[in-house]
């Protein structure tokens, strides 16, 4: 049985004084694309930094591929927020994929003529090599996402966390990432997701996590996303937007 | 000599003898301030990046008390003496406007005004106590308030260019981190690299710029060299690479220009001089720059609109 990409352990963390999540333990099968679902403010995105090292853990542990993550950085590829960077910094979309080599590169080393390869193959995967040489100022928020999927990609990793990329994107950056997606499980990468449209997570995910504070689910889809528990998630409020059996072009799971 | 008569003969025949360098002092004066004006910019320009743009200017303020408590000890106005001590109270008040916001309810902002004004006063009352002194080496003590580019000896110059080129030296090989960390910081640190260290890297190098700007510039103007330059630059590219050297050759280019008006007039100090140097390069920048200059948004705009018109 192969190590588990990702096992985290009775983790609790907090935001200055208050305490954000308690008590989660998870561990999610190697290869599978994996949704992190919760309520605004329930420590989806937090959970994401407290496994990157990004936030301090109060409690609890991480292992990646069975070891600690600062022993297997390359092993991991982390997609922020778009909204965590400065988007009128003064830079090309060239140079912002190539940071994703950053890593392999030894202490004075700069990108060489291989690096920009695969920053170029990365960003025709994701439909934006005519952009390669745009102002990243110029983009549209679904082209700055797909910007930041094209960073991971080249970091050529075995995990991806992304926090939130399906936020505020256009139809054509969707596709573009459920394209990536379906690359990136050929490869038998394992990928990790906030997400926030319950309505599509039966079709671009395996497997899910739900949190409220603390854990309250995780497993398959299929036997995980019931009405039961989502309510339970949710607080019994159906989450704004989900319409139950209308689902968008979902295949009708739930 | 026709063309210049609009220049007082005294300050033309002045000009001519700063560029052959009769006096050995003025090519160190040339050097030392073309190099001063280079490296504030450089990094300047990523504390403006980073949305800090105002802490050279407490920085600088705080170095004061420094110089003036280091002159109060050791009686002398050598210059490892000056750099220590203003290097001293320079980071005294780093760590205080880092502490303050960390550990009391003070927001950035005011912490950065408090230690300004602070230091700033504290400096100033050693002053004029020094002032009220009668010990030799206290003349010119005053001019690091508005900065006296020509009154600098050579051994002064040749330690601030040393610095100088150090810092030049150090961004160079270190760009790509710094580029890196200052566009997504929770990325940086996501691979490993550890930002805190590049931080306080970037805070010291920033000290040191902003004290041996300090005989050249001036406590109280010190902000506008690391600051105007890059807000030139961005008019003339897109990118960082080319915007920190265009910002490099602005300051530099102020720089030499205040020194040699440092020697035409030497009653007057360098500092202001500088910042109008540097507001001729801004208002140029802006409006003729390739870029985003009004001249060419302006025609942009005019070529956009006119197949409509058709």
């Amino acid at each position: 049985m192969s190590v588990s990409p990702l096992r985290v352990e009775n983790l609790a963390m907090r935001y200055h004084t208050q305490p954000v999540l308690e008590g989660v333990s998870f561990d999610i099968p190697a290869g599978s694309s994996v949704a992190i679902l919760g309520p605004n403010g329930a420590g989806k995105s937090t959970l994401l930094k407290g496994i990157m090292g990004l936030a301090p853990l109060m409690q609890g542990k991480v292992s990646v591929f069975g070891g600690a993550l600062t022993d297997q950085r390359l092993k991991v590829a982390y997609v922020p927020q778009r909204d965590e960077s400065d988007w009128d910094f003064p830079i090309q979309v060239m140079d912002v994929v190539l940071m994703g080599r950053h890593g392999h590169l030894k202490f004075w080393q700069r990108p060489s003529s291989v690096d920009r390869a695969l920053a170029k193959q990365a960003l025709q995967k994701l439909d934006m090599l005519p952009y390669q040489n745009r102002q990243i100022s110029q983009l549209s928020g679904g082209q700055q996402q797909r910007v930041f999927l094209a960073r991971a990609l080249v970091q050529q990793a075995d995990l991806y966390l992304m926090d939130e990329p399906f936020a505020g994107v256009d139809m054509m950056t969707e596709k573009a990432i459920v394209g990536l997606f379906e690359i990136l499980k050929q490869q038998q990468k394992t990928i990790v997701c906030v997400h926030h449209d319950l309505n599509t997570v039966a079709e671009y995910f395996d497997w899910v996590i739900l949190i409220n504070h603390g854990l309250i689910a995780s497993g398959p889809v299929e036997t995980t996303l019931t009405p039961e528990i989502i309510a339970k998630t949710y607080g019994g409020r159906i989450p704004l937007g989900l319409k139950l059996g209308t689902q968008r072009k979902g295949n009708g799971r739930f | 000599m026709a063309d210049f008569e609009w220049v007082s003969p005294s300050a033309w025949m002045l000009t001519k003898a700063f560029w052959r360098f009769e006096d050995a002092n003025a090519l160190w004066v040339l050097i030392g301030s073309v190099l001063l004006g280079m490296s504030a910019s450089v990094v300047g320009s990523f504390a403006v990046l980073k949305r800090n743009a105002l802490i050279g200017d407490a920085l600088a303020h705080s170095a004061l008390p420094g110089v003036m408590m280091a002159f109060i000890l050791f009686e002398t106005q050598s210059p490892l003496v000056v750099l220590f001590g203003a290097m001293s109270s320079s980071l005294l008040g780093l760590f205080l406007m880092d502490w303050l916001p960390k550990n009391t309810k003070i927001k950035p902002d005011a912490a950065l005004a408090i230690t300004l004004s602070f230091f700033f006063a504290l400096g100033l009352m050693a002053l004029s106590y020094i002032q009220g002194l009668n010990v030799e080496g206290k003349s010119g003590l005053d001019k690091i308030l508005f900065g006296q580019a020509a009154a600098m000896l050579p051994e002064d110059l040749m330690v601030l260019s040393a610095v100088a080129m150090g810092v030049l030296l150090l961004i160079t090989l270190l760009f790509q981190k710094w580029r890196l960390i200052t566009f997504n910081r929770q990325y940086a640190r996501s691979i490993g690299i550890w930002v805190k260290a590049y931080d306080v890297l970037l805070a010291l190098l920033m000290v040191l710029v902003v004290v041996i700007g300090l005989q050249i510039v001036g406590v109280v103007l010190m902000a506008a060299v690391l600051l105007v330059p890059v807000s030139a630059a961005r008019f003339w590219h897109p990118q960082l690479a080319v915007i920190l050297w265009v910002a490099a050759i602005i300051g530099g280019l102020s720089g030499l220009i205040s020194a040699n008006i440092s020697y035409i007039a030497p009653a007057t100090p360098t500092g202001p001089w500088m910042v109008l140097v540097l507001a001729g390069f801004f208002i140029f920048s802006f409006i003729f720059a390739p870029y985003q200059g009004w001249l060419v948004r302006r025609i942009r705009q005019a070529s956009q609109r006119s197949p409509l018109h058709e």
